[in-house]
């Protein structure tokens, strides 16, 4: 990890001696502290700067700097790090875009308080030529407005009328300029029918909403991109010097690796040892190991369990099997066509009913009156019948939502997700990691009791395994201490065995695996054996619960797994699941196939065999422990184990949506009050001036009252 | 009256003073993170044994993390 290629990746590009690392476990004020004093005691790092709010730490170092001796500290200090690399780093990514929204806010903030103070005695009655000073002042202040904060609209607009989708900002801009242009021309013409106070000030709401939206959103996607499928890592290459250690990305067809235990795969490639135990349940959702014998194909994104072993290069990156789902995932989500929600519906129909209102209008009332009041009328309601609710109630009422979800665990990258996850219908779970934890327990054994010296000798015989089945047995046995083993030795794909006593002791799997659902292995003494013990991937606390709970809100609940058909067949009867919708032996294609069945289906799971399913599904959700692939095709991720977040996210999504319906509602009957005046010719300016302001502080109550 | 044609210009002058403050500041970094500054200021600068705070915070964080 400390190679001059492996720091140079992580390097930050336009400062040599910095890198951001992502550290998880910051919870208050003293680990701010804990890690910027580590430079008093670290002479190789000279400055750590932490960023709170985006788990984030700046640390400037001197050029005998080890990331993995950084990362050790931090572990020491209770706190798990990973360095991130120029992409990975959204903060920095974000930063300049930011600081410009912020700076546009600002100016449009102090502009609209401005000409607040200097509209205020042309409303308390000034007239003359101070108050043509003064409306001459405005316009000025209003200058900034138009050609710098309102930047962001103008490009908004000027898409949505490329692509031929129209979105808020084209009403946006429309209001702003014509109020502008009405303002000015009136202000010229010496009349009173001036708005640039209504209009600043409506423009400063929405740019200061939107920044909030943004901010939320980015928080959630810095959080969400932390793990990689397959990570940045060193291999060891063996080549006829000996062996060299390479960076993952740099590895090529044909190279020899030698993979570690616990490593994750890098490439695809045959096995050239013997035999190898291999965890592939983040590929296709098993949830027992893989045992591999010479010359059989081992996948990248897979985990090497116990022993470490040599294979060869065959296919890297985009070709592996793992980076074809990443690719057929990249073109999916560009052919899905894009949700239009309830609130731009509105939004387009809005548009359409006031401008042809306000052409009628003009015409009506030109041929009735004269076409003079009529210009003034008909300006006066698209000012006044600006989608208020529509341009900062809805991405308020996201915004709020979004925070809230994430007080919950819950990150959601886009606010459309609430109203998609109100259409649900069914909901697919996926079975490994998502239903049940993803470790082995022990479900019963035979005999029924088991003494304690037989459970020694087994922990003694498992002691360094990192196979799943030895955690099971720690985790059931956690207080008795584990026997001393002499001639230990591990079997890949047969089990563990050893002396004790001057006895043969070994622990093997058993075939009758298969029969009832769960994994068998017995326990032997020379050639006699002394028990069965039966394992199964245990169901997280709260599964039962929230199925139950889900199956009375009228869902249809289902599974997909790539697991075999009887252990899957055993959770849905633990967890009363109709058998019509218990889908096993999935690969990710046909995950996908089955997904494109069902309408509006929500599909919840973690491994990257769900990655295709989870771009397709109307809802797709990622669990806490998933791989980044999961992440990124995923629009919602839990953070908290368990299903209990699927409820709550339920549970936000309708409160929100009833918000959202209320603000519309309320601001529909604003703006056809407000408009039905301005065609009458009740609306001017001081008119304006109270209605507007008012009905955008009601729909900011209402949102906040909502959401509390 | 006279006196507005004073006062207006200054109020503008200041109002500006104002803008541009907060628009060197916002380039300058000042606002790219607000949350770990309002927390700092909970830390004590001078005089702190570094070894005793260490642990608890340490044992602190594990707690909450576990």
């Amino acid at each position: 990890m400390d190679t001059e290629e492996f720091k140079s990746f992580y390097r930050n590009p336009n400062k040599e001696s910095e890198y951001t690392f992502y550290v998880e476990g910051l919870q208050c004020a003293s680990c701010i502290h804990l890690l910027e004093k580590i430079p008093e005691f670290r002479p190789d790092i000279t400055t750590v700067e932490v960023n709170f709010g985006l788990s984030i730490v700046k640390v400037n170092v001197t050029a005998d700097f080890k990331i993995s001796q950084f990362l050790e500290l931090l572990e020491e200090l209770g706190y798990k790090g990973a360095p991130l690399s120029e992409n990975e780093n959204l903060a920095d990514k974000y930063k300049a875009e930011n600081r410009t929204s912020l700076k546009r806010i600002a100016v449009a903030g102090a502009c609209t308080g401005n000409i607040m103070l200097f509209v205020v005695p042309v409303y308390g009655g000034l007239t003359g030529s101070y108050a043509t000073a003064f409306n001459w002042i405005s316009f000025v202040l209003f200058l900034p407005i138009l050609f710098y904060s309102a930047i962001p609209f103008y490009t908004g607009a000027w898409n949505s009328l490329r692509y031929r989708v129209i979105n808020v900002d084209l009403p946006i801009v429309i209001a702003l300029w014509t109020g502008f242009i009405f303002s000015t021309v009136n202000l010229v013409l010496d009349k009173t029918e001036i708005y640039y106070d209504s209009t600043a000030s409506f423009l400063f709401l929405i740019l200061s909403t939107r920044f909030l939206v943004k901010r939320i959103q980015q928080k959630t996607l810095s959080d969400s991109s932390l793990m990689s499928f397959i990570p940045v890592q060193n291999v060891e290459v063996k080549t006829e010097h000996g062996t060299v250690s390479k960076l993952s990305l740099h590895i090529k067809v044909g190279d020899t690796l030698v993979i570690q235990p616990n490593q994750i795969i890098p490439a695809d490639g045959v096995l050239l040892s013997v035999s190898a135990d291999v965890d592939i349940s983040l590929l296709n959702g098993e949830s027992l190991p893989n045992t591999l014998g010479i010359g059989m194909n081992v996948h990248a994104g897979t985990r090497c369990l116990n022993k470490s072993f040599l294979m060869k290069v065959e296919k890297v990156s985009s070709d592996t099997e793992i980076g074809k789902i990443v690719s057929t995932l990249e073109n999916d989500s560009l052919k899905k066509t894009p949700f239009v929600t309830f609130s731009e519906n509105i939004a387009q129909w809005l548009i359409a009913i006031v401008f042809s209102l306000s052409v009628i209008a003009f015409f009506v009332i030109g041929a009735f009156i004269n076409y003079d009041e009529a210009l003034n009328r008909a300006l006066a309601l698209i000012v006044i019948a600006c989608p208020c609710a529509l341009a900062f109630g809805t991405p308020l009422t996201y915004a709020l939502s979004l925070r809230k979800a994430r007080d919950l665990g819950i990150l959601i990258k886009n606010g459309n997700v609430f109203e998609k996850v109100i259409q649900i219908k069914t909901i697919f779970f996926d079975k490994t990691g998502t239903l049940t934890s993803g470790h082995l327990s022990i479900v019963s054994n035979f005999p029924h009791t088991i003494e304690d010296e037989w459970k020694a000798i087994i922990l003694g015989l498992e002691h360094r395994s990192t196979h799943p089945l030895a955690f099971a047995f720690r985790n059931a046995w956690s207080n008795i201490v584990p026997a001393k083993i002499t001639n230990q030795e591990e079997i890949i794909g047969k089990g563990v065995s050893g002396q004790f006593n001057n006895s043969h002791y070994s622990v093997e799997s058993s075939q009758s695996r298969g029969e009832s659902g769960y994994m068998c292995v017995k326990l032997k003494k020379d050639d006699a054996t002394l028990a069965y013990f039966y394992f199964a991937d245990e169901l997280h606390p709260d599964t039962k619960n929230v199925i139950k709970n889900l199956a009375n809100k009228n869902y249809e609940i289902g599974i997909i797994s790539g697991d075999k058909y009887n252990i899957v067949e055993k959770i849905a009867d633990d967890v009363k699941i109709n058998k019509d919708l218990v889908f096993a032996e999935c690969t990710p294609q046909k995950k996908l196939d089955i997904i494109k069945d069902f309408p509006f289906v929500c599909m919840i799971g973690d491994g990257a065999n769900d990655s295709l399913a989870l771009n397709q599904a109307h809802v797709g959700i990622s669990v806490k422990g998933s791989v980044s692939l999961s992440h990124n095709s995923s629009e919602v991720c839990f953070t908290r184990p368990g299903l209990q977040s699927l409820v709550d996210l339920i549970k936000i999504s309708r409160r929100s949506q009833q918000i959202l319906k209320t603000n519309l509602a309320f601001a529909l009957l604003y703006n056809f009050l407000g408009g039905s005046l301005a065609l009458l010719g009740f609306v001017n300016p001081l008119v304006a001036a109270i209605l507007m302001p008012i009905s955008s502080l009601l729909i900011i109550l209402n949102t906040y009252r909502g959401l509390k | 009256m006279n006196i507005i044609l004073f006062m207006i210009p200054l109020a503008l002058i200041f109002a500006g003073g104002f803008v541009a403050a907060f628009l060197w500041a916002s380039s300058r970094g000042q606002f790219d993170d607000l949350e770990t500054p309002a927390l700092r200021i909970l830390i004590e600068d001078k005089n702190f044994d570094l070894n005793t705070k260490n642990d608890e915070s340490n044992e602190g964080s594990k707690r909450g993390v576990t």
